[in-house]
This record gives C-alpha cells, sequence and structure tokens, in this order.
C-alpha cells in the first residue's frame, strides 16, 4: 500500500496538480496512511442531496464525497478543484472553464464536460427548487464547449463567478445521479476523495478512501466519520476520551477546555458567521434613522461579544463582511454612547421611550442571546423590547422575512457579494430589514460591484456600500463569530477554514499515536 | 378469557385508527410544513409551491390521509418527507433501540423494585424501610436529565472511563460494547421508575397485609413468605401492574430527555424531530408504534389482573 | 393514629417552599433579568450568595422566583388530572359491566397517545409558556389516574362492606363517593402526591427541552437547559435549579407518604 503511493506521489508532478505536499512529508510517507477520524457536529445530517442542503454538517459530508470546479483557498480565492482554469470573457459575462482530464467518479466512469452541465441545468431548473439556485449567479445557459470544457454565460457581467462555483450546493454530481433526485438523498455519485459507506439520518456519516482519486497519494486517511452529539457536554467527554478525534463547532465556552487539555489543540480564525437584529425600516419606529442610530449606540459590542461568544469573535460595524471576506475593508469600531443614543431619541420624538417585539428562534443559542443581552442594553436608551423566543418550526412559519424585529444569523459565504444581496438586495436576496425601497442608490452600488472587473475599482465600491450600511443599514450586527474546532495533535495537517463547514481532507493523516480503534 | 380477548381486539383497531387521525389533524393545525422546514431561510415562494406539489402536500387533506391509509394497509408505510428513506427502515431501527433500553430498564425495576417494595412493606417502620424509603425519595426527587448528567460525569469522565460517553454500538459489534453503551442511560431511567414502582408496591403491599383474608392465613398458622407469595402478592401487585405498563410507554417514547443528554438514537428522539419538521409519514407511524405498545402493554395487564385476582369478574 | 415523621418533616418543608415562592418577589436580592456582565459565571460569594449565571445574573434571585411556576405547574396539572380522572375511574370501576368497557375504551385512546407527542401538539400549536405546558400535562395525567382509581375500585366492588351498603339501600352516587372513594382515597393521595412531584419534573423536562417557558423568564428547567453548557466552567447554574427541584419534589413526597400514613391508619 505504501510503496504504491510513494509511486503515485513521485509520478504525480502532473499540470495543475495542488497537493500542497511539503518535503518532510514526504520523506515520512509510510506514516502517514491510514486510520479513521471521526468528527463530531451538534446537529444537522438530515440528507447528503449536494443539490438541496442547507447545513453545515451536510455541507462538511459532501465536501467530502463531491468536488466543485473551483474551491477557495485560505484567503478565500478561487483556485482549482476539477477545473484547471478558467477565462473570462466579454467583461465577465462569458466564462469557459478547462476541466481536468483523468478525473473518475467513485464508479470508475470519467469526468466529462456533459456532467457538469447537466449538474448546473438541474441546480437552476425551478423544478428542483434548489434553495440554492438564487445565489449560483445570474446565469443565462450552460453549455459544453467540448468534452472538457464547459461554458457559462451569464445575463449580465457576474465578476465573482469562480468564488462562487465553490459553493456547497455547487458539488459535480455524476449525469447519473441527477436524472431521479431522490436517490441523491442516500446515495452518491461523486468524484471526491472519499465514497460513502453509511448514512444515518440525523446522527452520522460514515465514508471510505477513494483509491482513484485524482489528487494522486491522497487521501492518506482510510476513512472518516461525522457523527452528531446533540449535547455539547456529552461531545466534549467523548473528546476527552478520545472517541472523537475533532471536534467541528466546538462552543466558545469549551473552547478553554481543549486549549487547556495536554495534547489537544483549540483553534481559532476569524470567521463571517454572525447573528445580527433586523430593525424593519419601513415602519416606525426604524424607519427613522436616528432611531437605527440610536440602537447601535446602545450596544457595548466588546462586553456583548464577552457575554455570549466568550471573546471570541471579531468585532462588527453594523455590515456583514468580516475580515474573512476578500473584500474587507477596515472601519474604525463602534462604541456605546448612551447619552447620544438618548439625545437621537429624543430628536425623533421618542424621548418617553417605545415598546417593540423582538422574536428569536431558540436554535442556534445566540440567537436568543443577543436577544436578552441586547434587551438589558438598549433599556437605558427608551427600548423596551418584549422579547419571545420561538421554536425553529413556529419562527419559519410565523417571524422569519415578515418585517418583523428579529435576530437573523447566516453562515460564512465565499463572496462578500453573496452575502450583501442575500441581506439588502430586494431581488436577488432577501432585504430583511426592508430598507432597500429607500435605498436604491446603495442598492445600485451593489449592482454594480459584481460586474466590475477592476480589483480596484470593486474594492472601492464594496467600500461605499460598507460606510452606507454602517452609517444607515436596517441591521444591529455586533460582532462575527470565530470558527472554532478542537483536535486532538496526532490529527496533521488540518487547516480550519473561515468557513468550517468547508472541511478539506485530501491531506489530512493521523500520526502514530493515534488511538487505534475500530471507526 | 379468549372470548375477551378477541372482543377486545377491534376496540383495539379503533383506537389506533382515532390515535392516526388526531395526530394527522394535529400536525396539519401547526404553522408550516415539511416543505418549509426543508428549505427553510432559503426558501422563495416558487420553490415552495414546487416543493409542496412533489411531496402531494397540495392535495386536499382527506385525501392525504386516505392515501396513507390505503398504502399502510398494504404494508407500504411511504418515504420520510425530511430524511427521504422508507418510514419502516427508519422507525424499525430507532424502535429496536427504544426496545433494547425499555426492557433494560424494566427488567432491572421488576427484579429489584418489587422485591424491595414488599421488604418495605413487611417491615414497616423498621429501619430496613426507612432506607428503602429514603433511597427512593432521592431517585424520584431528581430529574431525570440532571442525573442523567451527573452520571456522565462521574461514570464517563475522565477520571473513571468506566463507561462509553454515548450512542449506540450494534448488538452484532459485540455484546459487551453493546450493553456498555446501554448502562448509563439505562441506569438513568431505573433511578426514577424504581422509586416509583418500589413505592407503589410498598403502598399497595401494605394495604393487603392488613386485610381480613391475610389475617386469617396468618392465624391459621401460615408462614410470612407464604402469605406475601401466596396471597398478598396477587392483589398487592395490582397497582403496580398497572404503574408498570404505563411505564412501558413512557419508556418507549418519553425518555425523550435521557436521550439526548446520552445521544441514543429512540424513538423520543424521533418523534420530536418528526413533529419539528412536519414529516407526517415519519410521525404517523411513531405514534402508532407508541401507542400500540401502550395499548397491548395495558392489554396484558388486564389480562393479568383477572389471572391474579380471581375476585375481578368481566362481566 | 399513627405519629408520622414524615408528615411532620414534610409539610414543613413543603410550608417554606410555598411561602418562599408567594414571596420571592418581594424577598429577592436582585431583579431576575438584571445582568452583570463582569461577574458572569462567579461561584458564591458575598455579592451572589449561590453564584451567578451566564448572563451574571444573580442564581439566588432567579431560583426563588422559579418555585412559583414550578409549583403552580405541578399543582395545576394534577388537579386538573384529578378532576378530570377520578370521576371516570370510580365510574367505571364500580358500574362495570359495558359502562366500563366502553369507558375504559376511551381512557385507553386517550392514554394511548404518546404523551410526549401530546405535549409537543399541545405547544408547537398554541405556543411555548407555562400555562399551555400545564395543560398538556394535565391532560396527560388524567387517562392515568382514571385507570389508576378504577383498579383499586374494580377490587373493592365486590367487598363487604360496599355490598352492606347496597343492601341497605343506598343509592349508586353515594356508594361511589361515599364508601368508595374515602377507600380509594389512600393509593389516589399517594399518587397525586407522586403526580406533582412528577409533574414538576414534566414541567421542568419540556423546559430543558426549550418546549416550556422561554427566556429570559426564571424557571427551574430552563435555568437548567442554559447551565448545561457551562457545567464545566461553573457547576452552580446547575445545581442551584436542581437543589430546588429535589428539595420541592422530596417535600411533596415525604408529605404524602405522611399523610397516606395517617389516612391509612385511621
Amino acid at each position: 500500500m505504501t510503496f504504491s503511493r510513494r509511486a503515485f506521489l513521485k509520478a504525480s508532478g502532473g499540470a495543475a496538480a495542488l497537493p500542497l505536499l511539503n518535503p518532510l512529508a514526504v520523506l515520512a510517507q509510510g506514516e502517514k496512511a491510514g486510520g479513521v477520524l471521526r468528527v463530531s457536529v451538534t446537529f444537522g445530517l438530515s440528507t447528503i442531496n449536494p443539490i438541496m442542503h442547507i447545513s453545515g454538517a451536510e455541507w462538511m459530508a459532501t465536501k467530502w464525497m463531491y468536488n466543485n470546479l473551483t474551491r477557495l483557498n485560505a484567503k478565500r480565492e478561487p483556485v482549482p478543484d476539477l477545473a484547471e482554469s478558467w477565462t473570462a470573457a466579454d467583461g465577465a459575462k462569458v466564462w469557459t472553464f478547462k476541466l481536468r482530464q483523468g478525473v473518475r467518479f467513485h464508479s470508475g466512469r470519467e469526468l466529462t464536460a456533459d456532467d457538469v452541465v447537466t449538474t448546473f441545468t438541474t441546480l437552476l431548473d425551478p423544478k428542483t427548487a434548489s434553495p440554492y439556485r438564487g445565489e449560483a449567479g445570474p446565469i443565462d445557459r450552460v453549455e459544453a464547449v467540448d468534452k472538457s470544457t464547459v461554458r457559462f454565460t451569464m445575463k449580465s457581467p457576474f465578476s465573482v463567478f469562480p468564488a462562487v462555483t465553490a459553493v456547497p450546493n455547487a458539488r459535480i454530481v455524476a449525469r447519473e445521479g441527477l436524472g431521479d433526485l431522490k436517490a441523491l438523498a442516500s446515495h452518491e455519485f461523486g468524484t471526491g476523495p472519499f465514497k460513502l459507506k453509511e448514512f444515518v439520518p440525523g446522527d452520522r456519516v460514515v465514508v471510505e478512501r477513494f483509491g482513484d482519486y485524482f489528487r494522486k497519494g491522497e487521501p492518506y486517511l482510510d476513512g472518516v466519520t461525522l457523527k452528531v452529539f446533540p449535547d455539547p457536554a456529552t461531545e466534549l467527554a467523548a473528546f476527552r476520551n478520545k472517541e472523537i478525534d475533532l471536534i467541528s463547532g466546538l462552543t466558545p465556552d469549551l473552547f478553554s477546555q481543549v486549549a487547556t487539555m495536554s495534547g489537544a489543540e483549540a483553534l481559532a480564525v476569524a470567521g463571517g458567521t454572525f447573528a445580527a437584529v433586523t430593525l424593519p425600516s419601513d415602519k416606525p419606529p426604524f424607519n427613522d434613522n436616528r432611531v437605527r442610530e440610536a440602537l447601535k449606540l446602545c450596544v457595548d459590542r466588546t462586553l456583548m461579544l464577552a457575554a455570549i461568544n466568550n471573546g471570541q469573535g471579531e468585532l462588527g460595524v453594523d455590515h456583514p463582511v468580516s475580515s474573512a471576506y476578500a473584500a474587507y475593508s477596515p472601519l474604525p469600531p463602534r462604541a456605546a454612547d448612551i447619552p447620544r443614543a438618548r439625545q437621537l431619541m429624543k430628536e425623533a420624538g421618542l424621548g418617553g421611550g417605545v415598546n417593540v417585539k423582538l422574536f428569536a428562534a431558540n436554535s442556534p443559542p445566540i440567537r436568543e442571546r443577543i436577544a436578552v443581552v441586547l434587551k438589558e442594553m438598549a433599556q437605558p436608551a427608551g427600548f423596551n423590547f418584549d422579547v419571545e423566543v420561538l421554536a425553529y418550526d413556529r419562527y419559519l412559519a410565523q417571524v422569519w422575512n415578515k418585517g418583523a424585529m428579529y435576530v437573523v444569523y447566516y453562515a460564512t459565504r465565499p463572496t462578500a457579494d453573496a452575502i450583501l444581496m442575500k441581506l439588502y438586495h430586494p431581488k436577488e436576496g432577501l432585504d430583511e430589514g426592508r430598507w432597500a425601497p429607500t435605498h436604491a442608490n446603495a442598492i445600485r452600488v451593489l449592482d454594480q460591484a459584481r460586474e466590475v472587473v477592476d480589483a480596484d475599482r470593486q474594492r472601492r465600491l464594496y467600500a461605499d456600500f460598507l460606510k452606507t450600511a454602517r452609517d444607515e443599514g436596517p441591521f444591529m450586527l455586533p460582532f462575527f463569530a470565530n470558527e472554532l474546532n478542537g483536535k486532538w495533535s496526532y490529527v496533521r495537517d488540518y487547516r480550519l477554514s473561515p468557513s468550517s463547514s468547508d472541511m478539506i481532507l485530501d491531506d489530512v493523516w493521523l500520526a502514530a499515536d493515534a488511538p487505534k480503534k475500530k471507526a | 378469557m379468549a372470548r375477551y380477548a378477541l372482543r377486545r381486539l377491534p376496540s383495539i383497531a379503533l383506537i389506533l385508527l382515532l390515535v392516526s387521525a388526531i395526530v394527522f389533524v394535529a400536525i396539519h393545525v401547526l404553522p408550516g410544513n415539511a416543505a418549509t422546514l426543508i428549505l427553510g431561510e432559503y426558501a422563495t415562494p416558487e420553490a415552495l409551491r414546487t416543493l409542496e406539489r412533489e411531496m402531494g402536500l397540495d392535495r386536499p387533506l382527506v385525501v392525504q390521509y386516505a392515501s396513507w391509509i390505503g398504502s399502510v394497509v398494504t404494508g407500504d408505510w411511504g418515504v420520510s418527507l425530511a430524511m427521504k428513506q422508507p418510514v419502516a427502515t427508519v422507525v424499525g431501527y430507532r424502535l429496536r433501540n427504544s426496545a433494547f433500553l425499555a426492557a433494560a430498564a424494566l427488567a432491572v425495576v421488576i427484579v429489584v423494585g418489587i422485591p424491595l417494595g414488599t421488604l418495605a412493606a413487611l417491615r414497616r417502620g423498621q429501619p430496613l424501610d426507612l432506607a428503602i424509603v429514603t433511597a427512593t425519595y432521592v431517585g424520584i426527587s431528581i430529574p431525570e436529565f440532571v442525573t442523567g448528567l451527573l452520571l456522565l460525569l462521574v461514570l464517563a469522565g475522565p477520571t473513571l472511563h468506566w463507561l462509553p460517553t454515548s450512542g449506540y454500538t450494534e448488538l452484532a459489534s459485540g455484546v459487551a460494547a453493546w450493553a456498555r453503551h446501554l448502562v448509563l442511560p439505562a441506569l438513568t431511567l431505573t433511578i426514577v421508575l424504581l422509586a416509583h414502582v418500589v413505592r407503589q408496591t410498598r403502598s399497595g403491599m401494605a394495604d393487603v397485609l392488613t386485610a381480613p383474608y391475610i389475617r386469617t392465613a396468618r392465624l391459621k398458622g401460615a408462614s410470612t413468605r407464604r402469605v406475601v407469595l401466596r396471597h398478598a402478592l396477587r392483589n398487592g401487585l395490582l397497582p403496580t401492574i398497572t404503574v408498570l405498563a404505563l411505564d412501558l410507554g413512557y419508556l418507549m417514547g418519553g425518555i425523550v430527555v435521557v436521550e439526548e443528554v446520552f445521544a441514543y438514537p429512540g424513538l423520543g428522539r424521533l418523534i420530536v424531530y418528526a413533529v419539528q419538521n412536519r414529516d407526517v409519514p415519519l410521525l404517523q407511524m411513531c405514534a402508532l408504534v407508541v401507542a400500540s405498545v401502550y395499548v397491548l402493554a395495558n392489554f396484558a395487564a388486564d389480562l393479568a389482573y383477572a389471572w391474579f385476582d380471581p375476585r375481578i369478574r368481566y362481566s | 393514629m399513627r405519629r408520622s415523621p414524615a408528615l411532620a418533616v414534610g409539610g414543613l418543608i413543603l410550608a417554606i417552599v410555598l411561602v418562599l415562592g408567594v414571596a420571592a418577589p418581594w424577598i429577592v436580592p436582585y431583579p431576575t433579568t438584571e445582568q452583570h456582565m463582569l461577574e458572569r459565571l462567579k461561584p458564591p460569594g458575598a455579592r451572589f450568595v449561590l453564584g451567578t449565571d451566564q448572563y451574571g445574573r444573580d442564581l439566588l434571585s432567579r431560583t426563588l422566583v422559579g418555585t412559583r411556576p414550578a409549583l403552580l405547574l405541578g399543582l395545576g396539572a394534577v388537579a386538573l388530572g384529578l378532576t378530570v380522572g377520578v370521576p371516570i375511574g370510580l365510574l367505571a370501576g364500580y358500574a362495570g359491566g359495558r359502562l366500563d368497557d366502553v369507558v375504559m375504551r376511551v381512557v385507553d385512546a386517550m392514554l394511548a397517545f404518546p404523551s410526549l407527542l401530546l405535549a409537543l401538539l399541545i405547544i408547537t400549536a398554541l405556543g411555548a409558556s407555562t400555562g399551555h405546558a400545564l395543560l398538556a400535562i394535565g391532560v396527560a395525567n388524567a387517562p392515568g389516574v382514571a385507570r389508576i382509581v378504577r383498579s383499586a375500585t374494580l377490587s373493592l366492588r365486590e367487598a363487604e362492606f360496599v355490598l352492606a351498603a347496597r343492601a341497605r339501600g343506598e343509592r349508586h352516587l353515594y356508594v361511589m363517593f361515599g364508601e368508595i372513594f374515602p377507600n380509594v382515597l389512600a393509593p389516589v393521595v399517594v399518587e397525586a402526591t407522586l403526580r406533582v412531584g412528577f409533574a414538576i419534573v414534566a414541567g421542568a423536562s419540556l423546559s430543558f427541552l426549550g418546549l416550556g417557558v422561554q427566556p429570559p423568564t426564571a424557571d427551574w428547567g430552563l435555568m437548567i437547559r442554559e447551565a448545561r453548557q457551562y457545567v464545566f466552567v461553573s457547576p452552580w447554574p446547575l445545581l442551584a435549579p436542581g437543589t430546588a427541584l429535589a428539595i420541592t419534589i422530596v417535600a411533596f413526597n415525604l408529605f404524602g407518604d405522611g399523610l397516606r400514613d395517617r389516612l391509612g391508619a385511621a
């Protein structure tokens, strides 16, 4: 086994090979092979259908079994995955991707442009009802130019497309798997480093090594098990006992527990995940920007971050683009200023206070925490929030996207365009703050930014929008949560991504001191 | 007796039908449906409509219910809306797990609880009785989720690590591992149920032991053991049997907190999942399974009554 | 009549719990929602007698205030269950025959309906609150009470004193409530006090699962739910409400047993 891997490594100096092996690792090649990595999460895993899945644990599982055209590196820039190169034409209206040669699906068949075309056609088909259809970009048509070239024609210029093809719902699925979408819920048709071995919805996914993976020599692991532990305390106990090797989505309060365990490492990376409060700007009291500003000034963000996320995060200034995004532009932090908040309230005619209902779904827990803490912090300025915490299913049916004041929660996206559109754009997104109608100019800036090809110009446009969002926007966004993982030191070459469900395990390996256990 | 049993069968079927109808109506009263839950915060009106049509959720309620009954009668329990897997497979797996847990807990409770309760009744007021009573107080006064967490921290924590923290191993992988995964959740359940059964037995037996026919037996010179086994146990256990039957149903569906704490893949968590995701076919089968267990357990309890106490007549 | 220490001790503790529950809003050192961010998760000390929770709220205040909803829920749910269940059980056990059959089939249907599911449906439909939890637990309790009362009544139906009363020409209603009921009282009382304990635990469990009262209300089950995540940092947010729960339930059980001893020996 190990000898043939060495041979593969030596032969793999091929054109678009990406493996990030360092020379030292090559020397220790023999020790890298084998072992099953056991990963834990605290919720999810209802389906493994890559066209339809919407949660972190599921994105992780399909990341291991499938590939995309591109993937994102640590700087969140697109790099080759199944596509070895790509070019834009006609002012970013036409994108042409050249596929790698010799990539095989788990079934043995070779990847062709047809599979890519069928995947995207299915993703975009309204009959599929994919939740991510809108986020794939303004694609007009997809066609196979030849066996290994795919051309995307956009309806309007879309300069960020190569980063968008890295999203979890754009995994490339073999043609055969796309005929009857029901099969995709429990079977996989991918090219990824691991094949599906077992899937128990809501409980676990077990994958095993695919010997014919196009990144020759990888993966090193024999397999991976992803298990759901609904209780973080149980999860931590299992980790302590080395029944889990890697905790994904480690809670901030348990982070210090892992950090102090000898032999374990607690990893933290700035992310883009956040919870924010909508300030519905189409009706009183938040239609007056003075009131919005007043609320934003009530919040002591450092204290909120400390209390809610144990300090694990980056302060926000009421817009959703953190340092984890390529389009990030730093702005001065916002401190609490209760006297000024009161002043603004008086100017807006609300000197006597105002009562507002604030909703929060009970999952994830950060939502209700933000609501509870905000209620206390905003009291001195005259805001009387009636907090109502709802079960998630009721929240979806009765509160979400209905123009009330509630707590939103979003995970890190591949591009700033994606999250900004989602939050603010009335057509491409939800405009949960009901703000777009009165701020058409700002929305136009967003539209322009995604069309512009010149990187500098794009950065300036985004910087412009972010300032507007901070000063007038319909969201109070106090901080971004760090991505937190806990792992044992024997798990090597693991890099925590700013979007932790973007878990690349191609080149991860277990050192010799890993416990020898069955999955 | 056999005739009585046969007469009960149609009413059992009726009960189950009623349960399924109530569940069906109730879940449609709840806001949202399976489609809204699947799409979550990524839903668009068109996507919702499409998904609803695909899942048959746009048909009139009566049609949906009739269609479900129709397929169940032919043995087809349908496909879970949220999990996209055959309902029968999913429920079967969870049912088996819950059954193991229930059996383990009940076995301990019966084998330990009834003798303990009888002993306490016989030694009323004496130190042994007081000790037993105190222990049962402790057992029932701490909620299962607290007991579970405490047990977890003590027995499965890094210091002792006698037992695994959670989950479930297949019997096929080895009896020892399977048993070890059952211990903590079963132990947590047992503590509460044991207390309840011991107290009920003690109360029932204490009552019976003062009854005239017992005194007669004693006066006739029967030994205590004979008195207990031959005469008292039969009647004293009647309330206990009722309680045990109720407990069985509770165990099958109600132990969701213990399942949550130990990540045990049982029916309780599945029911919560089904309601939260408005997964009608899944919920229906779960509800019927738990209801059947209740009904059959009670039925068995009724038969046991008649057997234990000849004074009870079923006219 | 035997003196019962259980009755005295249980009664005393219960009285204390009741008084604390009623007086809580006036005697607590801090408002229950007041947060002291810099003093999060502190152990018991001079400022905060039982320590603080994850938002820096005083645990003593929150635990005391949580007494009232717990008591209301426990007593209310059992009262509801008894009010509905006892008459049904007496009727079925006494009448026997077809009436018994019919009534018990209905009770069986209610009993067969999984109580967890019942609670879930009620709470999902109506919203999570103490009142709805009380309704759910009460409704779930009633059939069980009916069954137990029926089984006790069945054993007594042919007893001498009952036959004697009938021979005397007493009306059925009197025989049921006047003769049989006092004799099934013992198991019913034991059952009722145990059920208060169970109802309080059930309510706490529902809150623990996120189906009962919602934040930022002070409620023992909810406090334990929130405490779970921080249990390695500080066990006090778990211990304070957990101990309060345990004490309250022990008190109810002691009292119930003591009452039973009194009644039984009478």
